[in-house]
Protein backbone atom coordinates (compact mmCIF):
# COMPACT_ATOMS: atom_id res chain seq x y z
CA UNK A 1 0.00 0.00 0.00
CA UNK A 2 1.43 3.52 -0.88
CA UNK A 3 0.33 6.28 0.99
CA UNK A 4 0.73 10.03 -0.22
CA UNK A 5 0.97 13.15 2.10
CA UNK A 6 0.80 16.33 1.31
CA UNK A 7 2.75 18.99 3.45
CA UNK A 8 2.13 22.49 2.80
CA UNK A 9 4.45 24.78 4.26
CA UNK A 10 3.08 27.98 5.49
CA UNK A 11 5.97 30.30 5.21
CA UNK A 12 5.52 33.82 6.75
CA UNK A 13 8.34 35.64 7.27
CA UNK A 14 9.32 39.18 7.53
CA UNK A 15 11.72 41.83 5.90
CA UNK A 16 13.73 42.03 9.23
CA UNK A 17 14.32 38.46 8.74
CA UNK A 18 15.00 38.78 5.30
CA UNK A 19 17.73 41.04 5.70
CA UNK A 20 20.79 41.92 8.29
CA UNK A 21 19.30 45.21 10.10
CA UNK A 22 17.19 47.87 9.36
CA UNK A 23 17.51 50.89 11.29
CA UNK A 24 16.02 54.22 11.45
CA UNK A 25 17.32 57.75 12.70
CA UNK A 26 16.72 61.26 12.61
CA UNK A 27 18.30 62.86 9.71
CA UNK A 28 18.49 66.76 11.00
CA UNK A 29 15.15 67.93 12.51
CA UNK A 30 12.86 67.96 9.63
CA UNK A 31 13.76 64.26 8.20
CA UNK A 32 13.87 60.78 8.87
CA UNK A 33 15.49 57.96 7.24
CA UNK A 34 15.59 54.53 6.88
CA UNK A 35 18.35 52.12 6.13
CA UNK A 36 17.97 48.11 5.13
CA UNK A 37 21.19 46.30 5.20
CA UNK A 38 21.50 43.26 3.17
CA UNK A 39 23.77 40.27 3.88
CA UNK A 40 24.74 40.03 0.12
CA UNK A 41 23.85 41.35 -3.36
CA UNK A 42 21.28 38.40 -4.04
CA UNK A 43 19.26 39.32 -1.12
CA UNK A 44 19.83 42.82 -2.16
CA UNK A 45 18.76 42.89 -5.38
CA UNK A 46 15.57 40.78 -4.36
CA UNK A 47 14.32 43.34 -2.04
CA UNK A 48 15.33 46.23 -4.30
CA UNK A 49 12.75 44.64 -6.98
CA UNK A 50 10.27 43.15 -4.48
CA UNK A 51 9.99 46.35 -2.05
CA UNK A 52 7.66 48.87 -3.37
CA UNK A 53 7.45 52.48 -2.56
CA UNK A 54 3.86 52.16 -2.40
CA UNK A 55 4.37 49.47 0.30
CA UNK A 56 6.48 51.62 2.38
CA UNK A 57 4.73 55.08 2.05
CA UNK A 58 1.20 53.37 3.10
CA UNK A 59 3.31 51.49 6.69
CA UNK A 60 4.50 55.29 7.03
CA UNK A 61 1.20 57.28 6.08
CA UNK A 62 2.37 59.30 4.22
CA UNK A 63 2.49 60.59 0.34
CA UNK A 64 4.22 58.43 -1.87
CA UNK A 65 5.66 61.79 -3.28
CA UNK A 66 7.69 62.85 -0.08
CA UNK A 67 9.39 59.25 0.02
CA UNK A 68 13.00 59.22 -1.29
CA UNK A 69 14.07 55.90 -2.19
CA UNK A 70 18.04 55.28 -2.83
CA UNK A 71 19.79 52.20 -3.78
CA UNK A 72 23.28 51.94 -2.92
CA UNK A 73 25.03 49.16 -5.21
CA UNK A 74 28.69 48.95 -3.25
CA UNK A 75 27.05 49.08 0.12
CA UNK A 76 24.17 46.02 -0.15
CA UNK A 77 21.79 49.09 1.19
CA UNK A 78 18.64 50.23 0.51
CA UNK A 79 17.85 54.18 2.22
CA UNK A 80 14.77 55.33 2.22
CA UNK A 81 14.11 59.22 3.62
CA UNK A 82 10.82 61.62 4.20
CA UNK A 83 9.99 64.46 6.12
CA UNK A 84 8.36 64.61 9.48
CA UNK A 85 4.45 64.74 9.89
CA UNK A 86 5.98 66.28 13.35
CA UNK A 87 8.95 67.76 13.48
CA UNK A 88 11.48 66.71 16.53
CA UNK A 89 10.79 68.49 19.60
CA UNK A 90 7.13 69.25 18.57
CA UNK A 91 5.33 68.69 21.53
CA UNK A 92 3.57 66.29 19.94
CA UNK A 93 6.56 64.26 19.32
CA UNK A 94 6.94 60.95 20.19
CA UNK A 95 10.16 59.32 19.18
CA UNK A 96 13.04 62.50 19.15
CA UNK A 97 15.28 60.29 17.67
CA UNK A 98 13.04 58.31 15.17
CA UNK A 99 14.69 54.88 16.05
CA UNK A 100 11.30 52.91 16.37
CA UNK A 101 9.85 53.87 12.75
CA UNK A 102 12.15 50.41 11.65
CA UNK A 103 9.96 48.38 13.69
CA UNK A 104 7.31 48.69 11.39
CA UNK A 105 9.84 48.06 8.44
CA UNK A 106 11.10 44.97 10.55
CA UNK A 107 7.88 43.10 11.31
CA UNK A 108 6.21 44.05 7.57
CA UNK A 109 5.66 40.57 5.90
CA UNK A 110 8.04 39.94 2.62
CA UNK B 1 -7.14 47.77 28.92
CA UNK B 2 -9.56 47.23 26.25
CA UNK B 3 -11.18 50.13 27.27
CA UNK B 4 -7.82 52.86 27.56
CA UNK B 5 -8.48 55.10 24.95
CA UNK B 6 -11.87 54.96 25.38
CA UNK B 7 -11.47 56.02 28.55
CA UNK B 8 -8.96 59.04 27.80
CA UNK B 9 -11.01 60.23 24.93
CA UNK B 10 -13.68 60.69 28.08
CA UNK B 11 -11.36 62.01 30.39
CA UNK B 12 -10.09 64.26 28.09
CA UNK B 13 -13.10 65.89 27.46
CA UNK B 14 -14.17 65.93 30.82
CA UNK B 15 -10.84 67.65 31.84
CA UNK B 16 -11.31 70.43 29.24
CA UNK B 17 -14.73 71.08 30.44
CA UNK B 18 -13.81 71.43 33.96
CA UNK B 19 -10.67 73.79 33.15
CA UNK B 20 -12.88 76.00 31.56
CA UNK B 21 -15.14 76.03 34.09
CA UNK B 22 -12.49 76.77 37.19
CA UNK B 23 -9.97 78.30 35.56
CA UNK B 24 -11.73 80.05 32.57
CA UNK B 25 -9.51 79.23 30.01
CA UNK B 26 -9.87 77.85 26.56
CA UNK B 27 -8.68 74.89 25.33
CA UNK B 28 -6.87 76.60 22.14
CA UNK B 29 -4.44 78.16 24.92
CA UNK B 30 -2.66 74.65 26.02
CA UNK B 31 -2.68 71.28 24.91
CA UNK B 32 -3.60 67.97 26.54
CA UNK B 33 -2.46 64.93 25.57
CA UNK B 34 -3.10 60.75 26.28
CA UNK B 35 -0.08 58.64 25.57
CA UNK B 36 -0.85 54.75 26.51
CA UNK B 37 2.76 53.62 26.88
CA UNK B 38 2.95 49.83 26.80
CA UNK B 39 -0.02 49.86 23.95
CA UNK B 40 1.64 52.54 21.01
CA UNK B 41 3.09 55.45 22.81
CA UNK B 42 5.62 55.65 20.33
CA UNK B 43 4.21 54.87 17.01
CA UNK B 44 0.43 55.80 17.56
CA UNK B 45 -1.66 55.25 14.33
CA UNK B 46 0.77 53.66 12.74
CA UNK B 47 1.12 51.36 15.35
CA UNK B 48 -1.49 47.67 14.18
CA UNK B 49 0.18 45.35 16.67
CA UNK B 50 -1.54 46.47 19.79
CA UNK B 51 -1.37 43.12 21.58
CA UNK B 52 -2.71 42.48 25.24
CA UNK B 53 -0.95 44.38 28.03
CA UNK B 54 -1.10 43.41 31.60
CA UNK B 55 -0.69 46.88 32.33
CA UNK B 56 -0.46 50.19 30.46
CA UNK B 57 1.22 53.30 31.35
CA UNK B 58 -0.64 56.81 31.22
CA UNK B 59 1.47 59.96 30.68
CA UNK B 60 -0.60 63.04 30.41
CA UNK B 61 1.16 65.79 28.67
CA UNK B 62 0.16 69.36 29.42
CA UNK B 63 1.55 72.40 27.21
CA UNK B 64 1.08 75.85 27.18
CA UNK B 65 2.46 79.29 26.07
CA UNK B 66 1.65 81.57 28.98
CA UNK B 67 2.91 79.29 31.86
CA UNK B 68 -0.66 77.64 32.89
CA UNK B 69 0.57 74.03 32.23
CA UNK B 70 1.75 73.31 36.12
CA UNK B 71 -1.74 74.77 37.42
CA UNK B 72 -3.40 72.83 34.95
CA UNK B 73 -1.75 69.55 36.11
CA UNK B 74 -2.38 70.26 39.48
CA UNK B 75 -6.23 71.08 39.21
CA UNK B 76 -6.41 67.61 36.65
CA UNK B 77 -4.59 65.72 39.32
CA UNK B 78 -7.52 64.28 41.17
CA UNK B 79 -9.94 63.42 38.24
CA UNK B 80 -6.72 61.47 36.90
CA UNK B 81 -6.92 58.92 40.18
CA UNK B 82 -11.05 58.88 40.02
CA UNK B 83 -12.17 59.05 36.90
CA UNK B 84 -13.65 55.74 36.94
CA UNK B 85 -12.80 53.62 34.25
CA UNK B 86 -15.66 51.60 33.93
CA UNK B 87 -19.44 52.47 35.32
CA UNK B 88 -20.05 51.26 39.32
CA UNK B 89 -16.19 50.53 40.14
CA UNK B 90 -13.96 50.97 43.24
CA UNK B 91 -11.75 53.59 43.07
CA UNK B 92 -9.15 54.30 42.40
CA UNK B 93 -8.34 51.80 40.11
CA UNK B 94 -4.59 53.19 38.67
CA UNK B 95 -1.66 53.44 40.30
CA UNK B 96 0.28 56.75 40.70
CA UNK B 97 4.18 56.21 41.33
CA UNK B 98 4.73 59.30 43.18
CA UNK B 99 2.27 61.96 44.59
CA UNK B 100 1.86 64.66 43.79
CA UNK B 101 1.79 63.12 40.14
CA UNK B 102 2.87 66.00 37.95
CA UNK B 103 6.70 66.96 37.33
CA UNK B 104 7.46 69.76 35.61
CA UNK B 105 9.53 70.00 32.62
CA UNK B 106 10.70 72.76 31.77
CA UNK B 107 10.12 74.84 27.92
CA UNK B 108 9.87 73.06 25.15
CA UNK B 109 12.56 73.88 22.32
CA UNK B 110 11.45 73.03 18.75
CA UNK B 111 13.65 73.78 15.58
CA UNK B 112 11.71 76.75 13.61
CA UNK B 113 14.15 76.89 11.01
CA UNK B 114 15.96 74.31 8.57
CA UNK B 115 19.68 75.32 8.45
CA UNK B 116 20.10 73.99 5.20
CA UNK B 117 21.52 76.73 2.76
CA UNK B 118 22.16 76.19 -0.90
CA UNK B 119 24.69 78.35 -2.16
CA UNK B 120 26.39 78.30 -5.75
CA UNK B 121 30.08 79.37 -4.10
CA UNK B 122 30.56 77.60 -0.19
CA UNK B 123 31.32 80.92 0.63
CA UNK B 124 28.73 82.54 -0.40
CA UNK B 125 27.35 82.40 3.39
CA UNK B 126 30.23 84.59 4.99
CA UNK B 127 31.45 88.14 4.81
CA UNK B 128 34.91 88.93 4.61
CA UNK B 129 35.74 92.38 5.80
CA UNK B 130 39.44 93.09 5.37
CA UNK B 131 40.83 95.89 7.77
CA UNK B 132 44.24 97.57 6.98
CA UNK B 133 46.34 99.06 10.13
Amino acid sequence: MHFKFKFQRYNVSTLGEKVKKIRSKNAGPFWITIDIFCEDKKIYKDVCNKLKNSKISSLLMISEQDLKRFEIDNLNVIKFSFPRKIIQGDIFDRDMHGAQLAVLLSEMKF
Amino acid sequence: MKNIKKWTDKLSKFLKKEINERMYINSSEYSLEFRHIGLNSILGELEKNLGSPVEVGVLCLITSKNKISTEIAKLINPFLLHFPLSFNEELPTFAFPFSPVHSDRGCVYEFALNHILEFEDPMDAFQIQISEV
